[in-house]
């Protein structure tokens, strides 16, 4: 299978079960496309990590499919176009970072001059000569970043600088802790939970889906009036107010119908999500990743 | 390839084991040529087997340095095989490293190379203090300084090196096959100093020694053939060894080459996790 020319990560069915005989990756069909931001969601021990370990040729697959750049997973040709940091940034704690970087570059084939032009993106000019091991957490992961190609500098830079890298054509694949971080930088998500990828699609339509946020008392009355007027699907009931995914614009009829019903209504909105919402009821993991 | 080479030798010529390593080596070679010469020079009054001052002198020392490199370097070539290619897989950077651009056998090819590379420096400090040490006891005990044969120590520190590398392997296979360098090192030396020498005693004892020639494949026995295989009168005289030198040579190159395949073969099968 090659991968068109949008789509830079491909996989179809692709499925890991270990040997123990836990399926950690069950059947995914996920599309990155050429010069986006992509995020890669998930609760702990879903399977995302698993994923991209196959999508760069650590791990290989137990069944199914994958396309990197055009190439198979783990392809010398695949990865000289890629640059990943998988879990934390692993390096030589006995080598400074200026070497480790020094190291990974004579690997990947890039001019020694490319690892001063990166230090000093990341800001550790001053502190590459130090041992690795004596870095702080956020400093290795600097390096770690740099090694991948990237180059953050904090939070709000980091968010910038994926934006900024996701522009054109270069793709960025990020699986992140941080709800808010994909919301605001990526342009779509893939959902994935027990191993299946339960949702994929752009960050607006995920985020986008109509509702009406209503809280009305009685609870039970205004439960059996909403779920007359739009069926049991309609109506998700949760922590004393009701989420209708319904078009926001029947908010008025919602209102007189409650009202006429002895239903006292004390607030009444269009439904506003988070991606942590969507996570959430997606997963049913309320901590997130 | 090239750049796979360049990449380990810049991440090896400064490791502390290895750095540690040809310290090691080098402290026990004067450290060992110190206390003959000392027991040489100061024979007690019962003992009639002295130390020959003979063996000390540069014209023996590559026969001298070949004991050295016998008792020290198997252990310590196992040592920085296990270290090499276990503590990859403790520090995190096989993921690092597996994920730039060359594949995995590149990368293994990489990496035994440097190490073979490494090992060949351990075998010319070792014969480089070595001559040195002989040269100081020489000037001490005002004898003539003359040297052994270029090729004479040229053949030596080729048996050395093959001895180094063949016993480098088994740590290098045993890193890659547990993927931790302390269990890897551990395993290494008890196999090396410990199991191989009763296995080739258990396994010489039986039948009356019908199976001796069984004993004879491990790298121990070959190790030590070969480096016998460079005696001297001064050293007194000699068994006719069991093992050829030519045979010895094999057996050691067939253990390096196929423990080298093996870790290969793991290596590019298993999932890095």
């Amino acid at each position: 299978m090659m991968s068109t020319e949008h789509t830079i990560v491909e996989t179809h069915g692709l499925t890991k079960r270990f040997g123990s005989g836990f399926l950690a990756v069950d059947g995914v069909d996920m599309s990155v496309r050429r010069g986006e931001v992509y995020g890669f969601l998930g609760p702990n021990g879903a399977g995302k990590t698993t994923t991209l370990k196959m999508l760069v040729g650590l791990i290989g697959a137990t069944s199914g499919t994958a396309t990197v750049a055009g190439h198979a997973p783990g392809d010398p040709a695949g990865l000289a176009k890629i640059g990943c940091l998988i879990e934390g940034p692993g390096f030589y704690p006995y080598l400074s970072g200026r070497e480790n970087l020094s190291v990974v570059a004579d690997l990947a084939s890039v001019s020694q001059r490319r690892v001063d032009e990166v230090l000093d993106l990341i800001e550790m000019t001053s502190r590459a000569g130090r041992k690795f091991g004596t870095y702080s957490t956020g400093m290795k992961m600097r390096i770690g970043v740099a090694a991948a190609g990237l180059d953050p500098q904090g939070m709000a830079e980091m968010r910038k600088l994926i934006t900024d890298i996701g522009q054109g054509d270069r793709t960025v694949l990020i699986s992140s802790h941080l709800l808010g971080e994909v919301q605001a930088t990526c342009d779509r998500v893939g959902v994935i939970s027990n191993g299946k990828l339960v949702r994929e699609s752009t960050v607006e339509d995920l985020l986008g889906e109509e509702g009406v946020f209503v809280r009305a008392e009685p609870s039970e009355r205004a439960n059996e009036v909403l779920t007359r007027m739009f069926g049991p699907a309609a109506v998700v009931r949760e922590n004393g107010h009701f989420n209708l995914r319904i078009d926001p614009g029947q908010s008025l009829a919602i209102n007189r119908q409650l009202m006429a019903s002895g239903v006292g209504v004390s607030e009444i909105r269009p439904l506003e999500r988070s991606l942590e919402d969507v996570f959430f009821q997606l997963t049913g993991d309320k901590q997130g990743s | 390839m090239i750049a796979t080479i360049r990449a380990e030798w810049r991440k090896n010529r400064f490791r502390p084991a290895f750095l540690v390593s040809l310290g090691v080596v080098a402290a026990s070679t004067v450290f060992v040529y110190g206390i003959v010469w000392y027991l040489a020079t100061h024979p007690s009054p019962g003992n009639q087997q002295g130390v020959s001052l003979l063996t000390l002198y540069p014209d023996q020392f590559v026969n001298y340095v070949m004991g050295i490199g016998l008792l020290l370097g198997e252990a310590m070539a196992v040592v920085l095989g296990a270290v090499l290619a276990g503590s990859e897989y403790s520090w995190g950077t096989t993921k690092t490293m597996l994920t730039q651009r060359p594949g995995r056998l590149t990368n293994w090819s990489g990496r035994v190379v440097v190490f073979a590379a490494g090992l060949g420096i351990m075998a010319l400090v070792l014969f480089a203090i070595g001559a040195a040490s002989s040269v100081v006891v020489a000037a001490f005990e005002h004898h003539a300084i003359t040297w052994p044969a270029a090729i004479y120590i040229t053949e030596g520190l080729g048996a050395v090196w093959l001895v180094f590398v063949a016993n480098g392997a088994i740590g290098l296979a045993l890193g890659v096959l547990i993927r931790h360098s302390a269990a890897a090192l551990g395993i290494g030396l008890i196999y090396v100093l410990a199991v191989e020498v009763l296995g080739v005693r258990f396994i010489d004892s039986l039948n009356n020694g019908a199976y001796k020639w069984v004993g004879n494949l491990f790298v121990g026995q070959n190790a030590t053939a070969l480096l016998q295989s460079f005696t001297s009168p001064a050293f007194g005289p000699s068994l006719s060894p069991a093992i050829t030198a030519h045979q010895a040579v094999l057996v050691l190159v067939v253990y390096f080459v196929a423990l080298i395949v093996l870790a290969a073969g793991l290596l590019r099968m298993r999932d890095v996790s």
